[in-house]
């Protein structure tokens, strides 16, 4: 018997606990607080980037707490739930007290609570109670739900009273923070988050997830037929504008021109105009000028394919794109790169920045002009020379051997799951122990299980790495250095190419949304009723006997006592001006 | 004449007004309280003006938008808010020396517009993700909420002042209205500015549905909007069920301002999406 009781005190205890206040500011509380750590440490960003601004410490203790990525961090979702719980049972613990106030039906006065009051109004009229009685009544009856009126001792009394269901408002606030997160919670459960690149004229049928590199299909098929973007005289972006049709069974369904602020919606799914970006062109037209001559020949090349030149100059291939080009300083631009292999010779590699069409890399006057053009557009740039650099990684374990090829900044595979690597720059002389031993390539590898290592790998010493003593042993193989866009007395220029840009769209599906939606009206509606409106009761008595009769008109409200004071005010001054 | 030739005459309006309500104030006399009222009710007429005239202008532009999309925009908008809000306080109180403390305010919002040498008060044009109808919708609750909460912050520095003067009784009086009466607009301030910015949070939400695909992100001046609304939220909690008063919600009125305030500029400083406010 003892234990029972002791059992349910201590559940009294512990619902008067998750029912408290007190509960509910400490864990508001805790919530900005720790919201605050949020906004200091970027939220989601590469592991490698945490671990080269915090180093190792912070970087281990900081990801331990989930602090980049805090507010889906357990302990802040139980926060939050906790807040949850502490709403629904403080609710479910009130509710039933204001439910009597609010339903009964004969509400009850007390007299003595009326006259009590400080700020009560008093006057007199030179008339009997029974001339106002009737006439009050009825003015009260009009501005109240609820009056009544009642003879109490030797005076009477005109009660009245209204907005007692203005009492649930705080309820409609609270119950809107539990549909938000009720809304949020759907979202998580049933939607997802992703993002897709569409080139222009092509289709997709599915979306890579924001989180892990899963793909989800959509369940239709979707098309960019044309993508603009459009800009203000000072530069800035006016618009992006995406055509996409959604195609089913092979037939276009619905066809809309997306912008920013105007998603397209489609079978629960929305696709949000979010970025761009020019594809790598494919097509373009390479002219070839001999610099002795002044003899040129133009020529229509496509990416990767080898083309034949005239006048047994040999052969030449476009490699490769690069939107920006740095070299010496300079910003060159869109820039194709390309091999020459002249009839008799080795293969030359060759860099053709396409704002730049007289570029000569022998030439100082050509990179003096590069350099006057950008000085105007005031760019500044100490980049190094990007490198295409091809790296061996032999593995301890197997003996095999692999060849890899990246530029700098570039995340590899390393071979065998032993993680990624990063190259993370070269520089032009690196020192061993205090001697030069020319230049290195600096990497980071980053293992499964998060840690960092630097490694450094001079290019002259291929066994360097083996000092390290790792599972991999990494060596330079081939130090790509660009070569002159005019070799053999030839200037190689791209004179036009296909320009096709591709479209960036952020895709979502959240069933929760109109959950969440409806969360924030009942927000706004519940915090009015909450906050501008009361419950208010009122009192009238009429006492006196004869022709004179004096009246009390003094009212009461669950909130803003010094508003009823001022409408009490007002009332009286009514009352009397009534004839 | 060009609106912001009329917002740096109205800055000086601003400052006359403060003068005078200061001087209405300490010297407790009528006349610079007048002068003071009508100084006020002139410049925030030429504040309103002002800013329907950038409105005018930005579609002479060919820009066409309302005026609420930047920091000078914005700052120039919250003394206006902020001057009405202590217009209609001061005539519900029947006291002018609410005045004596939000004029300087006001002043020193439009001056940091109008006067900062690295604030731009050109019109631009709107980038896409600002393109919305909700722009204004959003924008107005959002700094309704703000003025509210800076007039209550003033009502709390009033309480403070108040306090202290009357327990210290070696010292003169401190001419201010009760205690009582301060405490009671502090809360009044707090419960509006709590609407509007609930308000503002929400257009806010709905509109980052629609532009970026989802109504909440935890960016920086989300995360700081929910931090401000928490801190009034415990406020009021506080408030209505423990029956905090008087001093301590003045302490917490002047935290909550000073989460307003960080909300509004220190955001800036810190990576995200809200950049708009940002310095150019």
């Amino acid at each position: 018997m003892k234990n029972a009781a002791e059992r349910l005190a201590f559940h009294h205890t512990i619902w008067n606990f998750l029912a408290s206040v007190r509960l509910t500011v400490i864990v508001l509380l805790s919530l900005a607080a720790t919201s605050v750590v949020g906004t200091l440490i970027p939220q989601n960003a590469a592991s490698d980037w945490y671990y080269h601004k915090y180093g190792e410490t912070l970087f281990r203790l900081f990801s331990g707490m989930h602090l980049f990525d805090m507010y889906h961090a357990w302990w802040f979702q139980a926060l939050i739930a906790i807040l949850v719980v502490n709403i629904v049972i403080c609710s479910i613990d009130r509710i039933p007290g204001v439910w009597k106030i609010v339903t009964v039906q004969q509400p009850k006065f007390n007299i003595e609570q009326f006259r009590k009051q400080a700020d009560a109004e008093n006057y007199t009229v030179q008339q009997p109670p029974d001339a106002l009685r009737e006439r009050y009544a009825r003015y009260v009856s009009r501005h109240f739900g609820y009056h009544r009126v009642e003879n109490i001792g030797k005076s009477t009394c005109i009660f009245a009273e209204k907005g007692r269901w203005t009492r649930f408002g705080v309820y409609g606030v609270h119950f809107s923070v539990v549909l938000m997160l009720t809304g949020s919670l759907i979202g998580l459960i049933a939607g997802f988050d992703g993002f897709v690149n569409i080139p222009e004229g092509e289709t997709i049928s599915a979306a890579r997830l924001n989180n892990g590199d899963t793909s989800q299909p959509l369940g239709f098929a979707v098309r960019c037929d044309d993508f603009d973007v459009s800009f203000y005289e000072n530069g800035a972006p006016k618009e992006y504008r995406s055509r996409l049709s959604v195609i089913e069974n092979n037939a276009t369904v619905l066809q809309k021109d997306i912008i920013v602020n105007d998603p397209l919606r489609y079978k629960g799914i929305n696709m949000y105009q979010s970025s761009y970006g020019k594809m790598p062109p494919d097509e373009m037209t390479v002219r070839f000028t001999a610099i002795n001559s002044g003899k040129s020949v133009e020529v229509a090349a496509k990416m990767g394919e080898t083309i034949t030149l005239p006048d047994q100059l040999g052969t030449f291939v476009v490699q490769d794109f690069k939107s920006s080009y740095p070299f010496k300083g300079h910003r060159l631009g869109e820039t194709f790169i390309g091999r020459w292999t002249p009839a008799s010779g080795t293969p030359v590699d060759m860099i053709m920045p396409y704002p730049f069409p007289e570029f000569d890399i022998h030439d100082p006057d050509s990179v003096q002009r590069v350099a006057a053009f950008q000085a105007s557009e005031q760019m500044s740039a100490t980049e190094e020379l990007p490198r295409t650099i091809t790296l061996e990684f032999t593995s301890k374990a197997s003996g095999m051997t692999y060849s890899r090829s990246a530029s700098v900044g570039e995340k590899i595979e390393i071979p065998e799951g032993q993680g990624t690597f990063v190259i993370s720059e070269v520089k032009r002389s690196y020192a061993f122990m205090g001697n030069p031993i020319g230049e290195a390539v600096i990497g980071r590898i980053e293992r499964k299980s998060g840690a960092m290592e630097t490694v450094a790998l001079p290019v002259r010493f291929s066994n360097f790495d083996k000092m390290r003593k790792g599972e991999m042993v990494i060596s330079v193989v081939d130090f790509q250095k660009p070569a002159p866009a005019a070799a053999g007395g030839l200037i190689v220029s791209v004179e036009a190419y296909s320009e096709k840009y591709y479209t960036g769209l952020q895709v979502t599906k959240d069933p929760g949304v109109l959950v969440v939606y409806l969360g924030f009206i009942v927000m706004i509606l519940g915090s009015y009723v909450t906050f501008f409106t009361s419950h208010q009761r009122v009192c009238i008595e009429l006492s006196g006997s004869g022709k004179n009769t004096r009246v009390l008109v003094s009212g009461t409200a669950n909130k803003n006592k010094l508003g009823m004071q001022k409408r009490m005010k007002h009332l009286s001054r009514r009352l009397q001006q009534l004839d | 004449m060009s609106s912001s030739y009329i917002l740096s005459i109205v800055t000086f309006v601003y400052a006359v007004s403060a003068c005078l309500y200061i001087a209405a104030w300490i010297f407790k006399k009528n006349l610079p309280g007048k002068l003071a009222v009508s100084c006020l009710i002139i410049a925030a007429a030429g504040n309103a003006a002002g800013i329907l005239l950038r409105w005018k202008e930005s579609y002479d532009l060919g820009m066409g938008h309302a005026p609420f999309s930047n920091l000078y925009e914005s700052l120039v908008f919250y003394s206006l808010v902020i001057a009405i809000i202590s217009l209609v306080m001061e005539f519900r109180l029947g006291s002018r020396v609410i005045g004596a403390f939000t004029t300087p305010l006001i002043f020193l919002a439009i001056a940091y517009a109008s006067l900062s040498p690295n604030m731009s008060d050109h019109i631009q044009p709107l980038i896409p993700a600002l393109k919305s109808n909700w722009l204004i919708a959003h924008v107005m609750t959002c700094f309704l909420g703000y003025a509210g909460f800076a007039v209550a912050f003033v009502a709390s520095l009033m309480y403070l002042i108040k306090t202290r003067s009357t327990e210290d009784r070696d010292q003169q009086p401190i001419h201010l209205p009760s205690s009582t009466v301060l405490d009671d607009i502090t809360h009044q301030l707090v419960m509006f500015g709590f609407f509007f910015l609930t308000i503002g949070i929400i257009t806010g939400a709905v509109w980052a549905n629609s532009a970026w695909g989802r109504y909440w992100g935890w960016d920086p001046k989300e995360t700081w909007s929910l931090i401000t609304w928490i801190i009034y939220a415990g406020l009021l909690h506080a408030r209505l069920m423990r029956g905090w008063q008087g001093k301590r919600i003045a302490l917490l009125s002047i935290i909550g301002f000073s989460a307003v305030i960080f909300t509004y500029f220190g955001v800036n400083y810190l990576p995200g999406l809200h950049s708009y406010g940002q310095m150019p």
